[in-house]
């Protein structure tokens, strides 16, 4: 990252010890022009006006300095990990496991061997389905998740419901986009053998109670995954306040690059779990009478992994710690509000996803106008969002629309943006008027 | 606002806002679902079809501006035609759209 990112106050020193509280010394201030120029991508024009990039919650552009170190890796240091006696396999390991620390310190996880490399939210998700699953849910047994759910915390549950003969039950949505946590309550039962339910709403913006919600599956031994590919880009998160047994993150929505992902699991469970896929790297040793597997985490590592990935999410990470996740929640809250407070003038226009406690995402529709003739007319202005069902059909079905139009915030976004996206819905009112 | 005039035309603005034909058929003898997963699209087209003539059509469902106004103005162009006629309007439509889209 460069050094232009974060601000300390840096004024002539002797006006510094008159003028700057003490509190504020230590606190970076917040610089979005600065931060914009580590984004290469954003300085360019689409359709002829400046780029508006506004699809965050789908994925997040990546600094300089991620895109940085995946060149260098490639160009310095390529080589396969663990167990290479040269050089470059030294330092390519020395840094993989180094974004294993990196990611641990993200969610403030006990150990780092607890911090399991995946493709994504969706593969951890399917990790713990297919080993916690498979080994702990019987027939009869029940699986709760949420009316909100991504569709990759749906159908992996669902397969698995199949296989095993078990239920899969759903914790209801009200009308302002919360989970209606007096019903999650009357789910739970002596059947219930898992929870797995998102943090934050990629559709509706919504943050989850979700220590309530793990509070109270522990209260009958039940095991939780949290989905956080929403959540860690924009809250501090920390799994061992939480008492959280899973918790997942993508990679390429923290800024780092595609197809890298974090599963946290405790211990006990990691440890206790079958692995998920089997080959080079996950054993210690292989006869063809009998494998014995590999210490946590690489147990779940099986095969050549995205040394390259990991490394640009390590980078990501730093860069994210660097501003500040505090600093970065409190700038995106501001944009959020604006864009509430500014679409809200518009005629016939109705956001969907009105909770008390929301981050990022602003979804909502337009009498007369489908999302995706929004999406376009906005298209047509420079201005990325994104329509459709954004992976959640069921909850679509919940408000009884077939889609919405969303508009998703991140650090390097601008009040000025928010503006000109709001002139545009104005157009497209003018269209459909 | 040129390019955005040339896509969102009157015509389709207009059928878009008052969709011809639009609504359930009770008794169908033809009756076919549409589903776009990628932009949401999901259509209903009904058809009472007798001596190979298309008596009646109709429409209904959720789709955008564009995918609406053609529908309506499919069953505009359909209301009449023998299953003959209708068949070689669908190929000529077909010549018409860029079959290498898919």
């Amino acid at each position: 990252m460069s050094s232009a990112t974060v601000h300390h106050e840096e004024t002539v020193p002797d006006l510094q010890e008159v003028f700057v509280p003490e509190i504020l010394k230590s606190e970076p201030t917040f610089n979005v022009e600065a931060i914009r120029a580590d984004f290469p991508i954003l300085h360019q024009q689409v359709r002829g006006k400046p780029l508006v990039y506004l699809d965050n919650a789908a994925t997040s552009q990546k600094p300089r300095a991620v895109l940085d170190a995946l060149t260098k890796y490639y160009e310095t240091e390529n080589s396969n990990i663990h167990r290479g006696v040269h050089f470059l396999s030294e330092e390519a390991t020395r840094h993989y496991e180094a974004s294993r620390v990196t990611a641990q310190r993200l969610l403030n996880a006990r150990h780092s061997h607890e911090i399991i490399f995946t493709r994504g939210t969706t593969e951890g998700i399917n990790l713990v389905a297919a080993t916690y699953g498979r080994k702990n849910i019987g027939e009869g047994d029940e699986i709760i998740i949420s009316g909100m759910e991504h569709h990759s915390n749906i159908v992996p549950w669902q397969m698995l419901c199949e296989e095993k003969g078990a239920v899969l039950r759903v914790i209801p949505v009200n009308d302002r986009g919360e989970l209606i946590l007096e019903e999650y309550e009357k789910l739970l039962n002596g059947r219930t053998k898992f929870v797995s339910v998102m943090h934050v709403s990629n559709v509706l913006g919504t943050i989850n109670p979700i220590a309530q919600i793990i509070k109270l599956a522990h209260a009958r031994g039940v095991a939780v995954l949290i989905d956080g590919a929403q959540s860690s880009p924009h809250l501090q998160v920390d799994v061992q306040q939480l008492d959280c047994d899973f918790y997942t993150v993508s990679g390429h929505k923290i800024y780092g690059p595609t197809g890298i992902g974090v599963l946290y699991g405790k211990e006990e469970y990691l440890n206790a779990m079958p692995p998920y896929q089997g080959g080079g790297d996950m054993i210690s040793s292989v006869t063809f009478e009998k494998t014995i597997y590999n210490a946590l985490p690489f147990k779940y590592e099986a095969g050549t992994p995205n040394i390259a990935g990991s490394i640009g999410l390590g980078t990501a990470l730093d860069y994210v710690n660097a501003l500040g996740l505090k600093n970065i929640a409190a700038h995106e809250d501001k944009l959020l509000a604006h864009a509430t407070e500014a679409v809200a003038e518009i005629d016939g226009l109705r956001i969907i996803g009105t909770a008390s406690e929301k981050a990022g995402a602003l979804s909502f529709v337009l009498e007369g106008a489908h999302p995706h003739d929004i999406g376009t007319i906005l298209d047509s202005e420079g201005i990325a969002i994104r329509t459709g069902h954004h992976c959640a059909q069921p909850l679509m079905k919940r408000f009884g629309i077939p889609a919405t139009a969303r508009a998703s915030f991140a650090f390097y976004n601008t009040t000025a943006e928010i503006d000109a996206f709001v002139r545009a819905l104005h157009k497209v009112s003018e269209v459909f008027r | 606002m040129s390019e955005l005039t040339d896509l969102y035309q009157e015509v389709i603005l207009d059928h878009n806002k008052s969709p011809r034909n639009w609504g359930k058929m009770e008794n169908p003898n033809k009756a076919v679902e549409g589903f776009n997963p990628l932009c949401g699209d999901h259509l209903h087209v009904y058809v009472k079809l007798a001596d190979d003539v298309i008596q009646d059509i109709k429409f209904e469902g959720a789709g955008c501006a564009i995918s609406k106004a053609s529908a309506s103005i499919m069953t505009t162009l359909m209301k009449g035609k023998t299953k003959a006629e209708a068949e070689l309007l669908f190929e000529k439509f077909h010549d018409l759209v860029p079959a290498d889209l898919d």
